[in-house]
């Protein structure tokens, strides 16, 4: 076990909760702005969110984005983030960012990675050289890049295997947590967090909780799941993981998610949420909106002179019509940074809707959650 | 419109200002001036947001219509006009025949239609429908319909072709321009064509300065048209000219 790590990084200030589920509305200070919670955080794995420059995303509410230590540890590299001074710099954010680990490319680029108990061994597709991420070359990476939040290299498998590889990975990523927490160089201005790994059996996600608990980190995240497990298996781990996590410290829900997943799991008490839904279906021409999905390819936008969302004040809702977005989507590149700011902005705001403070969890379901009707028995 | 020289070189530069912008009130534009193009009525890469950081000032657009032209039938239901649909109405906007970025394929222009291409390919434009056209868009400036393809190069044939259609067009272009209350606040500017072709070019520049155009279109330049010999032609210190020059893509 560890020494106590100082927590002056990061101070989270439960404003309320609701008093029939979990979900509860916060206050996380980060060093570099506050973020309200639940939040939404979109992904720009290579330091960027395609097509959107830092100043199109700090107008469209986002308060907090992600990189992916992977690709930024191939190109540009620590080197270069420590002779610049970090990521905010380097691109021009003030707001906050959090680097992934490099785990989930353990499953995503699982064909060109080999894992061993000291770390994972990736082959780059683009000039053959070998990198191997241990937790400490994982940590080292995004010390330089210099995230307000940064997460422990886990070893990750796809939700939908099972069998002994899950209890390992489970084990290895324990033991991972303490070689991070000990390589972890800045923890004044960077907050380190565990995640709670398991794969879908109770029984090793409790083991991993109380484990992980015991460890003195700012937060913790449930990751190894939205991997196309079935939903079911999902918010049992989901509210498992919550029912046992500290309410004192941020919870974050890795890989999730659509509209629906964000409204249960706040619900389930998940504080922080990010995924590439939003921005990667803008690109192929969907915009999101209260009742769903948009497809602005249909032919039924070709005389829609309405804007995507009547209730949405992004730029792109405030000055186009769906009519206009027919005749470009996935025909120029405007119209994927168009349909990206709105895909943004409506996803950060509706993830903040579900704050309680003044009108109730169940009032929010009535009025942006539209025609859900969830029952979950758990 | 109105086109105010403010001073000539002696080798024939000139600084001019453009101002009366109809819908545009009191706003001006100086001369020689740039246009932006656009690709399907986008900057390419570049949304509004980001244009504007390039200049305090509204720019002029330019606005091919091949890729607009499938939206014809929209925009007369939209009936607010192209500047409105594409959030570009503070700026002036020109809309021409083809895009200058593309050479388009040769032998497709007839006596009664020009051929432009879309999306979906071919189509083919009288000047029933370029006006009606014009009348949907209401365009600051626009092109009247012409025949630029001028054949091959010293094709005396079809470059006088294309300079007798063009001014055919033209003059059905005028007429139409004239009886139209949606289009009182736009431009029509007449195209010099003949190709490669010094008398052709010449016939062109003559007889389209006789008629009653806001201004005028060099067409065809990257098939070597003589530009010393049509500028002068055109009525000098009263008309700017617009330089339309198609680029090879290859």
């Amino acid at each position: 076990m560890s020494a106590p790590v100082n927590h002056s990084a990061l101070t989270l200030k439960v404003l309320a909760e609701c008093s029939v589920t979990k979900a509860r509305a916060c206050q996380l200070s980060l060093p570099h702005s506050v973020v309200d919670t639940p939040v939404f955080m979109p992904v720009g794995t290579q330091g960027s969110l395609k097509g959107i420059t830092p100043e199109q995303l700090e107008n469209s509410g986002c308060q907090i984005m992600l990189g992916n230590t992977y690709h930024l540890g191939s190109n540009p590299g620590a080197e270069l983030f420590d002779k610049v001074g970090g990521l905010h710099k380097f691109m021009g954010w003030k707001r906050n960012l959090l680097t992934d680990s490099g785990g989930f490319q353990m499953v995503s680029l699982v064909a060109l990675s080999e894992v061993t108990e000291e770390g994972v061994r990736f082959s780059n597709p683009y000039d053959a050289k070998d990198m191997l991420l241990t937790p400490e070359k994982s940590i080292e990476i995004q010390n330089s890049i210099g995230a307000d939040i940064i997460m422990q290299l886990d070893d990750v498998v796809s939700s939908t295997i099972s069998g002994p590889r899950v209890e390992e990975a489970m084990g290895r990523s324990i033991r991972w947590l303490d070689r991070c927490i000990e390589a972890h160089k800045k923890t004044k201005t960077q907050n380190l967090f565990a995640i709670i790994q398991g794969g879908l059996d109770s029984r090793l996600r409790t083991i991993c909780l109380n484990e992980m608990s015991k460890r003195n980190v700012p937060g913790f995240a449930i990751g190894g799941l939205s991997g196309g497990e079935d939903k079911n298996d999902f918010w049992k781990m989901v509210t498992l993981s919550t029912d046992f996590l500290p309410k004192h410290k941020p919870r974050y829900l890795m890989g999730v998610g659509f509209p629906v997943d964000l409204v249960v799991c706040s619900a389930l008490g998940c504080d922080m949420f990010d995924c590439v839904y939003p921005t990667r279906t803008a690109r192929f021409g969907t915009a999101l909106i209260p009742t769903g999905k948009l497809d602005l390819k249909k032919k039924g936008c070709a005389e829609d002179f309405r804007p995507i969302d009547e209730n949405c004040s992004c730029s792109t809702c405030r000055q186009f019509t769906r009519a206009y977005l027919h005749t470009i989507v996935t025909k120029e590149t405007v119209a994927s940074i168009l349909l990206t700011i709105h895909n943004i902005q409506y996803q950060v705001f509706f993830c903040r809707l579900t704050v309680i403070d003044t009108c109730g969890f169940y009032l929010f379901l009535g009025t942006r959650g539209g025609n859900i009707n969830i029952i979950i028995i758990i | 419109m109105k086109f105010s020289l403010r001073s000539v070189s002696q080798r024939g530069g000139r600084l001019a200002t453009i101002s009366e912008l109809g819908r545009h009130g009191d706003k001006t534009v100086t001369t020689p001036m740039c246009l932006v193009f656009t690709q399907a009525g986008t900057i390419p890469h570049l949304t509004n947001d980001m244009v504007q950081k390039l200049g305090k000032h509204a720019y002029p657009v330019h606005l091919p219509l091949p890729l607009l032209l499938e939206s014809h039938e929209i925009l007369q239901k939209y009936s607010n006009g192209i500047g409105d649909f594409l959030a570009l109405k503070h700026h002036l906007l020109y809309l021409s025949v083809q895009d200058s970025t593309i050479r388009p394929p040769e032998g497709f222009n007839e006596k009664s239609f020009v051929s432009l291409w879309g999306r979906s390919g071919r189509l083919n434009v009288d000047v029933d429908k370029f006006m009606s056209v014009q009348e949907a868009f209401k365009p600051d400036w626009y092109q009247a319909l012409c025949d630029s393809d001028a054949g091959k190069v010293g094709s005396r044939k079809r470059a006088h072709k294309s300079v007798e259609r063009t001014l055919a067009y033209l003059d059905r272009c005028l007429e139409k321009h004239k009886e139209s209350e949606v289009l009182r606040h736009s431009c029509i500017f007449g195209s010099i064509e003949g190709g490669s072709v010094a008398e052709e070019r010449e016939l062109s520049a003559k007889e389209t300065a006789k008629r009653p155009v806001a201004g005028f279109v060099l067409e065809g330049l990257d098939t070597n048209g003589p530009l010393d010999s049509v500028l002068p032609l055109c009525e000098n210190g009263k008309k700017e000219i617009i330089q339309s020059i198609l680029v090879d893509s290859k």
